[in-house]
């Protein structure tokens, strides 16, 4: 069981996601309203051992998100969820190592797999 | 309480396309009621066959639409929409094989309207103004 850090400006889906992943047994904090810089301060200090987080979000998005990440912690799992298909996108957040691209809508059960694996693969 | 709130932040300034929106705002939200206590399996069934029913049209006005107006990303766009449908399809199936199906689902397919809307459709609205100056 691990640490969790959502990252999502929606209430509902914010709510959705931590009780599905406390269901599973993990801690979850949200990180919401965040800035570029609140991003990385917030990984000091709570030192999550995952982040899920929406692309598109007002202030800060889903690869703004990946970059500070990167720059306070470069193993950090991420898991970025988007509507778009956009290939440049896709390959900006390829390029930052994001552990998994899920596409919405996103069911539980994909959901679990990405984020069992991103944990997996973090040791 | 409705999951899916319609907002002027939504609109298209497309008639039909607006309509249809709203159309699938109130689906998402019967197919979320069919889901409270006491609603039987079927009534479950009937929402989400009226809901996949409807997105269907839907993207078909919308694909037409963009095909129309020569937009240059029809094809990634209509990528997102075939994504949409096969995982509707496959909560069909689940539903039809007794498996459980979830309010939470309704929640993700709200949560991917206001994104598709506020995203991908706002893209071939900007090219339909930006079309129309010229």
């Amino acid at each position: 069981m691990a640490r969790i850090a959502i990252v999502d400006d929606s209430r509902l889906m914010q709510v959705l996601l931590r009780r599905i992943l406390e269901r599973a047994g993990h801690e979850v904090d949200v990180w919401a309203d965040v800035t570029a810089m609140g991003i990385a301060d917030l990984i000091t200090a709570q030192t999550p051992k995952l982040i899920i987080t929406d692309y598109s979000m007002p202030g800060c998005n889903g690869l703004t998100v990946a970059r500070m990440a990167r720059k306070v912690q470069p193993e950090l799992p991420i898991i970025v969820v988007m509507a778009t298909h956009d290939p440049t996108i896709m390959d900006a957040l390829n390029r930052q190592e994001v552990s998994s691209i899920l596409h919405k809508p996103i069911l539980q059960e994909e959901l679990m797999a990405a984020v069992g694996a991103a944990l997996t693969r973090d040791g | 309480m409705a999951i899916a709130n319609w907002s002027s932040r939504y609109e298209t300034g497309i008639g039909i396309i607006d309509s249809q929106h709203k159309g699938l705002f109130d689906a998402v939200n019967k197919l979320a009621d069919s889901f409270k206590a006491g609603t039987s399996k079927a009534q479950a069934k009937d929402s989400l066959d009226f809901l996949v029913k409807y997105t269907v049209e839907h993207f078909q006005t919308e694909e037409r639409y963009m095909r129309d107006m020569g937009y240059p990303r029809l094809s990634s766009h209509m990528a997102e929409h075939a994504q949409l449908i096969g995982k509707a399809k496959d909560l069909q199936d689940r539903l039809a094989e007794g498996k459980p199906v979830t309010l939470d689902v309704t929640i993700f397919l709200a949560d991917w309207l206001k994104h598709h809307i506020n995203e991908a459709d706002m893209g071939y609205v900007a090219f339909t103004k930006e079309q129309n100056r010229k």
